[in-house]
């Protein structure tokens, strides 16, 4: 193979990635039609759906050269990606690329779970493998290396919206990296978060940030935004439009041809085209710079609203991972804060994210896009169903120590001394310990024996007289389940306990055996 | 005992953060529910779910009809012998119904739960 190749593919797929960035220009959009104002709210509120909508529509037939359509573009792309965003936490990574797993892993950084960032980053190593040992595609060990060492900064580059006291994020170091080793190609920049975030230079008068919001751009700023194709465009802002309600703006940027298109976000250029980094208030650079041992509240006192993420996740559902994602040590890149903005007013993975470290499991399903009353009656389900598995658990287990499976009013130990009581644990819920409650039907007092039947026979009759039946294999073990517990003479053949049957109309079991019979059905054929 | 940690170590998650762990747990348990739950009516679902609200009606008529004799059943004496050490006070009928129910209503349940669980750890090997 050729001691390229996994970069190149790598490139590929960056490559692909960074044109499907263009759809987050879109979001970003589509973000001023809801309405997040209440804390915990999640639904698309329809009626600002249908203003948003409409004044959007008005806006997109003012721009040139967009067509009728592309409201429900916009929507179709929120869509997907917010469901691209829930495979994060849900799984279904193990046919996802690279490049794309890379994508998710950085998404569950950024909402802290590492639990999540483990699993993609295990896949990818899979993946990568079955790759690297390929017949005929064999890389060396350095190859491979280099290319989780590649994951894991993408990863970190993609999460990169930790910004450190000097307005860059870590992963902007990672452009002046030399290439990978075996690669003769540079280190691709795989998003456009770089033009947000990299950089040295900050502190211009025109990159403010505004409270609780992004990035305020003048009339008359030279800014660069990418286009639908994923290219950067130049030009000057001629107008700022404040949407009703919502500290977001569009732009109006006018190119060099005239063209003028709107936008929602946009970032500053030096005269030399360079991008300016936007400079987190507080940090170094800033305009207005915190003062010595100042905290993020005290400066928030001071100068306003930082731009960390409370004002985005839901004070009742932000539980631990609410917390850590609002520290403004760990900010978000602008664009990936829009990016996790957005979701959450889906309802998307990252509000689902935070239920889950506040909720878990009975969470789950809250970040689908359903109603308020469907996501309502889903946790309930999801609750009835995480009780069920845990009492399910605990009688396979033999145990009789509840806590934790009742439900969140009874997560507490019931009884040490339950325990003693629960038998010996059995993976086949045979000793569970607990009464089993049999089926309502039972096994007939008689049944035949004909001839050439044996004693398993004997109770494949007595069975199928009641319409029920057993595998060979589970008339075996019966048969020599009830041998060891009740004794080998267990049918009364020809009026006589016997294990030498004769051919009788009317044989019957020995007392207790039916019983036997019936418990051993339910904890072992399913039987109810 | 067969608590919560012990959970960790049949699972085979020792390895995992308490965090982890639990959302491991929890995992399991609520796909054993949905498991079990291919198998039950919308209406035994909302019985169960009566039970474990406790619905006092629902669970006397349940246990009167499926299990009148639970009083006299070790597990049931268990569950009641430890109420007094509950904060919560669960109720040992309510408890006891909650078992009960998913034996007669689930009687296939310790095979759905060998087969989440086979499944929930060859998973975690993966993320281990």
């Amino acid at each position: 193979m050729a001691e390229t190749e996994p970069t190149s593919r790598a490139q590929t797929e960056i490559d692909a990635y960074a044109a499907s960035r263009k759809a987050e220009e879109k979001q970003k959009l589509l973000e001023s039609i809801f309405d997040d104002s209440v804390a915990g709210h999640r639904d698309i509120d329809e009626q600002r759906v249908a203003e948003g909508t409409e004044y959007y529509k008005h806006l997109e037939n003012m721009a040139e050269g967009k067509t009728k359509s592309y409201d429900d573009q916009l929507l179709e792309s929120a869509h997907e990606e917010a469901n691209k965003i829930n495979e994060v936490l849900t799984g279904a990574d193990e046919d996802a690329s690279f490049m794309e797993l890379a994508k998710r892993a950085s998404m569950a950084k950024q909402l802290n779970d590492e639990f999540s960032v483990d699993r993609i980053r295990a896949i990818a190593e899979h993946n990568l493998m079955v790759e690297a040992t390929t017949p005929g595609s064999e890389w060396t060990d350095e190859q491979f290396h280099e290319q989780m060492a590649l994951f894991d900064k993408y990863v970190e580059k993609l999460s990169g919206g930790t910004v450190d006291a000097t307005g860059n994020t870590p992963a902007s170091d990672s452009n002046t990296e030399s290439p990978a080793p075996g690669s003769n190609e540079s280190e691709p920049a795989p998003t456009d978060d770089d033009t947000e975030t990299g950089g040295e230079d900050g502190g211009e008068d025109d990159t403010e940030t505004q409270p609780g919001s992004t990035i305020e751009h003048k009339v008359g700023e030279a800014v660069q935004y990418k286009d639908r194709n994923g290219n950067m465009v130049e030009g000057k802002i001629s107008d700022v439009i404040e949407l009703d309600n919502e500290d977001y703006l569009i732009y109006r940027v006018e190119t060099a041809d005239g063209k003028k298109t709107f936008v929602s976000y946009v970032d500053s250029v030096q005269e030399d085209g360079a991008p300016i980094i936007p400079v987190v208030p507080g940090a170094e650079g800033s305009d207005v710079p915190a003062t010595e041992g100042e905290s993020a509240e005290e400066y928030e006192a001071r100068n306003g609203k930082t731009d960390d993420l409370s004002d985005i996740i839901p004070p009742d559902e932000g539980g631990e991972g609410g917390a850590e994602a609002a520290d403004p040590t760990e900010r978000m890149s602008a664009r990936e804060k829009w990016k996790y903005r957005f979701t959450i007013l889906l309802g998307g993975p990252s509000a689902w994210a935070h239920a889950w470290k506040a909720n878990k499991a009975m969470n789950e399903g809250a970040g689908e896009e359903l109603s308020e009353e469907e996501k309502e009656k889903k946790k309930k389900r999801n609750r009835v169903l995480l009780i069920a598995g845990g009492a399910a658990v605990t009688l396979v287990a033999g145990a009789l120590v509840l806590k934790g499976y009742l439900d969140e009013q009874s997560a507490n130990e019931i009884a040490d001394a339950a325990g003693d009581a629960g038998g010996e644990a059995d993976g086949e819920g045979g000793e569970a310990g607990a009464e089993v409650v049999l089926p309502d039907w039972r096994i007939p007092e008689n049944f035949p024996i004909n001839p050439g039947d044996g004693m398993t026979q004997g109770i494949q009759n007595a069975l199928e007289t009641v319409g029920h039946d057993l595998t060979p294999d589970q008339y075996k073990a019966l048969h020599e389940a009830i041998t060891n517990e009740i004794g080998p003479l267990y049918i009364i053949n020809q009026g006589e306990p016997s294990n030498t049957m004769e051919v009788d109309p009317n044989s019957s079991f020995v007392p207790g055996v039916t019983d036997f019979i019936m418990e051993w059905g339910v904890k072992n054929a399913g039987w109810s | 005992m067969f608590k919560d940690d012990q959970l960790v170590q049949d699972l085979g998650v020792q390895d995992l953060t308490p965090e982890e762990q639990q959302n491991v747990i929890d995992m399991y348990r609520l796909e054993v529910g949905k498991a079990l739950a291919q198998d039950l009516s919308e209406e035994q679902i909302q019985e169960y779910e009566a039970i474990i609200n406790g619905d006092q009606a629902v669970i006397d008529s349940w246990l009167g009809a499926h299990a009148p004799q639970f009083k006299e059943s070790e597990m049931y004496k268990a569950l009641e012998l430890g109420y007094e050490d509950d904060p919560e006070k669960v109720p040992a009928d309510k408890a006891y119904a909650s078992l009960a129910w998913i034996q007669k209503n689930n009687p296939n349940f310790a095979h759905a739960v060998a087969e989440v669980k086979e499944k929930i750890m060859s998973n975690i090997d993966q993320y281990k």
